[in-house]
């Protein structure tokens, strides 16, 4: 486990190794001019203040004191420098992890949206990949400071005076053993209350998006409690953080003080036979606050430290289901398809052992427009679902002009199939954008699909036509608009072979009727598969495939007679 | 700013501070020493005047960080109160609230209606009467103001004084809770929760018996593929569990409105992904609920309407026919146009 996270860690920080090399060695160099500016102070006091002295040999004071500004200037020039490193190092970071785990998002298959909701992804876009940046712009550069700082301060001490140095180190168990304790509770803490943060976006989201019903139906004082539950929850986990990062520093101040005054009462008292000088005192106790500084500021890295590794393998638990991964590179190209669609024996089933289609079989030939009819549920958008390859089949083939379509290029196959549903998605840009959907067209074919989509009376009386911009989710238009709109779409896209899955639902007769015109002119030489669960938006079709509850299919030709038709009646 | 940006700026100005530290302390060991040779101060004085140096100092190697943190504070306090100044609406405090039940007149005259900054008219000049216990057909083309309308009805948009009436009181006098809860619109949008199809129905209140909403789904006819599934109405739908077909989406959202006792019922185009058998039961169970109640049907069908009491056919947000079914069919007009296409691919007429 603790190896999965440090690969994970080393993942993401290989391409900016030599970042982290530069900035290490800047930070020893700055380490030494810091260690070096205590002992320039006590050479003044010992060798020449105690001794009323201004200069000794070629040495005076004012040189020393000179040495010292420069001391100051390089040592924050090198500490801007490598600080800038780390930050444009972290924001990298930010931009490579959102990036990942976008693209992951975009290429998964429907199943691991199926699983995932949505607010746990916005979760991982956006505060899980700014937790490891921050661990990379705050932590990366201090951490090898710091405990370079640790030890080379332990080295000074003890060079000046071993047994002080020992007396003084006596403090240090306390120090580790009380970090130690603090940070195995606070890890607790921080994974707990990130559960909590998740499922606090994860309902944002949704009772965001449903906001008008929340409103219809008067229920914003149930939700405002549910809120208010999960915000509390989520402060019952930080009280105990606060608590014990609030002990942190009180605990550590302590220490400090006490290393200090052990060292006075040693010095004045002359305990243990230690006899120092004015100057070795001043230095000691600076050489404690040097130490204790970088001790603190590990401490305080901690936190981010653990809420980062917590993010990175929330975010990798994530990356390395390659299960879920689309391959839209493998797979025979499709050059001219003709539309010869088969289902042998096919068995599907969403959950395991749940069968939704069970053993179906049909061809449909290229040029053919047949129908699916059955009750709802028994199965039509799940068919349109395996054509499109959403899910592949557990049991049994679907070919595509005879090929498996397992064998087909995911991206050809989808680019030549072109699906119509009953609640189409909207993009918030504007109509055109949403028509072409990124392939390049001029306006004059967007239109022309506008034109056969019936969708030119509503287009023009926009205020900016095929420029006017959508708002979220196309809530500035009507369910029936919408799907006008889907018919453009596929108009101006013209595939090879149609899928309307209850298209026209929410479309009024008149132009239901046009629209089928346009269908009609366009399918003629194509396959197209309409679903339905009204007989009457399928009576000029070549065939009909009837689901029924029972997961069995039958084909027909359509009816042409009254008893067929009632026959037909009987089974859906 | 961009990140970058603001990283350098905080960096710079925290570098800033650390050297005008190191200068202070330089300048005082400096300085001081000169004075500790002429014998004005002590030694001890010295170190003890580096030592408050290095207090003072201490809060300002916080400020860049404070700073930066007030910087950020402050935008997204401006950009709160940006939401928080929104106008709001309000539930409780505005408008009569008498405690005698809503009925269900409901008289609209006169209403125009353009979304806010939008000059676009969506309704124009709409009247209609309905009494309690009658049943209202709405029929239309694309983007006539349908939903609109019944947006307006819930005051989910504000119109003017006097336009809307409930009970004979304008709906800006009623209290916006109590006006929401007399009304079950049901949507076309089809919205579910993630969570179990109880909740769904019940929409999170608890004062509903299991066997209530049992008995809800039985008359919106989904009980039999509830009872195909494991948890029964504790089955959790949507992102974190199983996913409904659109006719079973559809039919656990009219759930909702069998089980609330509201005095009127709006059914906003959500027949549209039923078959034909199932519809017809459904609106026989319809029937019964409505009794006595006010109701309003929006359908593309006519069949889901004709047996309404008055029906409106809606063109560009204008009502350009009104009357009933048989009425408008004498008219001669977009219903009885609508009428002929789909009675021509109608299950009756294919069977004859």
């Amino acid at each position: 486990m603790k190896n999965k996270t440090l690969d994970r860690c080393y993942k993401i920080a290989k391409p900016h190794m030599k970042t982290i090399i530069f900035v290490s060695i800047l930070s020893i160099i700055i380490d030494i001019l810091e260690i070096t500016k205590p002992y320039l102070v006590k050479v003044i006091i010992d060798d020449y203040l105690t001794l009323g002295l201004a200069e000794k040999g070629f040495v005076s004071i004012t040189t020393i004191g000179v040495f010292y500004l420069a001391l100051v200037i390089i040592g924050n020039v090198l500490d801007y420098i490598s600080r800038m490193k780390t930050n444009i190092m972290g924001e990298e970071i930010l931009y490579t992890m959102r990036n990942k785990i976008y693209k992951y998002t975009q290429d998964a298959n429907i199943t691991f949206h199926d699983k995932t909701p949505a607010g746990k992804l916005f979760v991982r876009i956006t505060n899980d990949v700014e937790d490891i940046s921050a661990l990379f712009k705050d932590v990366i550069a201090t951490i090898f400071r710091d405990v370079i700082s640790i030890i080379s301060i332990i080295i000074i001490m003890l060079y000046f005076s071993v047994k002080l140095s020992l007396l003084t180190f006596t403090i240090l168990p306390f120090v580790i053993i009380t970090s130690i304790v603090l940070t195995i509770i606070l890890n607790k803490i921080y994974d707990a209350s990130k559960v909590v943060r998740t499922n606090i976006n994860t309902f944002l989201a949704e009772s965001i998006y449903g906001a008008k019903l929340i409103k219809i139906f008067n229920i914003q004082k149930e939700k405002q409690k549910e809120c208010e539950d999960l915000t509390n929850e989520f402060i019952k986990t930080r009280i105990p953080a606060s608590i014990f990062e609030g002990l942190f520093p009180s605990a550590m101040k302590l220490f400090e003080n006490l290393a200090i005054t052990i060292i006075i009462l040693i010095a004045i008292n002359n305990w243990f036979g230690i006899t120092v000088e004015v100057g070795a005192i001043y230095i000691f106790v600076s050489y404690i606050k040097s130490l204790f500084e970088p001790i603190n500021r590990t401490i305080d890295n901690i936190e981010i430290v653990q809420e980062a590794i917590v993010s990175i393998n929330k975010i990798y638990d994530i990356l390395d289901q390659k299960e879920y991964l689309e391959d839209f590179e493998s797979g025979e190209k499709i050059e001219n398809l003709k539309g010869k669609i088969e289902f042998k024996n096919v068995w599907f089933a969403y959950e395991e052992d749940n069968w939704i289609l069970k053993d179906i079989s049909f061809t449909i030939n290229p040029g053919e427009t047949i129908a699916l009819v059955g009750k709802t549920g028994s199965g039509k958008t799940t068919i349109t679902n395996l054509v499109n390859r959403f899910y592949d089949v557990q049991k049994g083939e679907i070919l595509l002009d005879g090929k498996n379509i397992k064998t087909l290029n995911k991206r050809d196959l989808r680019r030549h199939i072109g699906t119509v549903l009953q609640d189409p998605f909207i993009f918030a840009r504007s109509i055109k954008d949403n028509i072409k959907l990124n392939k390049k067209m001029s306006d004059e074919d967007v239109r022309k699909a506008i034109q056969m989509a019936s969708a030119e009376d509503f287009v023009n009386s926009l205020s900016d036509g095929i420029e006017e911009v959508s708002k979220e989710r196309g809530e500035s238009y009507s369910a029936g608009q919408k799907q006008l709109l889907a018919f453009a779409r596929i108009f101006a896209h013209n595939p090879d072979i149609f899928i309307l899955d209850e298209a026209t639902a929410n479309i009024d007769t008149y132009t239901e009727n046009l629209i089928q015109k346009s269908i009609d002119k366009l399918s003629a030489e194509k396959t197209a598969i309409f679903i339905a669960h009204r007989l009457s938006t399928i009576v000029n079709v070549d065939k009909i495939i009837v689901l029924d509850n029972r997961n069995n299919s039958r084909t027909g030709k359509s009816p042409r007679t009254f008893k067929n038709w009632w026959l037909l009646l009987q089974i859906i | 700013m961009s990140n970058i940006a603001v990283d350098i700026y905080s960096t710079l100005l925290s570098s800033t501070v650390m050297i005008c530290f190191g200068f202070c302390y330089g300048i005082t060991i400096l300085y001081g020493s000169r004075l500790v040779l002429n014998k004005t101060i002590s030694i001890g004085d010295l170190v003890a005047f580096t030592g408050y140096i290095d207090l003072f100092f201490t809060p300002l190697f916080w400020l860049p960080g404070i700073i930066s943190k007030i910087e950020r504070a402050i935008i997204s306090y401006h950009r709160l109160e940006k939401v928080f100044n929104l106008e709001k609406e309000n539930l409780k405090l505005e408008g009569i609230s008498n405690n005698e039940r809503i009925h269900g007149d409901i008289s609209i005259k006169n209403l125009t209606f353009n979304y806010p900054g939008n000059m676009d008219i969506i309704l124009d000049n709409i009247s209609i009467d309905i009494k309690e216990g009658e049943t209202l057909g709405i029929i239309g083309t694309i983007g006539s103001g349908k939903t609109t309308l019944m947006n307006l009805l819930l005051r989910l948009y504000q119109v003017q004084d006097g336009k809307i009436f409930i009970n004979n009181t304008d709906i800006n006098n009623i209290e916006l809770a109590k006006l929401r809860n007399s009304v079950s619109y049901i949507t076309q949008d089809n919205f579910l929760f993630s969570t179990t199809i109880k909740d769904n129905i019940s929409l999170f209140r608890e004062n509903f018996e299991d066997s209530e909403i049992e008995e809800s789904t039985e008359k919106s006819m989904i009980s039999d593929d509830i009872g195909n599934m494991k948890n029964g109405i504790y089955t959790v739908i949507g992102e974190r569990g199983i996913d409904l077909s659109g006719g079973q989406k559809q039919r656990v959202v009219i759930s909702r409105a069998f089980l609330n006792k509201s005095n009127i019922v709006i059914f906003d185009d959500t027949f549209s992904a039923l078959d034909n058998k199932t519809e017809k039961l459904l609106l026989e169970n319809i029937k019964e609920l409505v009794k006595g109640k006010t109701c309003i049907i929006i359908s593309n069908r006519i069949s889901d309407i004709k047996d309404a009491n008055n029906i409106i056919v809606l063109d560009k947000g204008k009502i350009i026919e009104q009357g009933t079914h048989l009425e408008l069919l004498k008219n001669n007009g977009l219903y009885n146009k609508f009428y002929n296409q789909q009675s021509s691919r109608d299950e009756d007429s294919i069977l004859n």
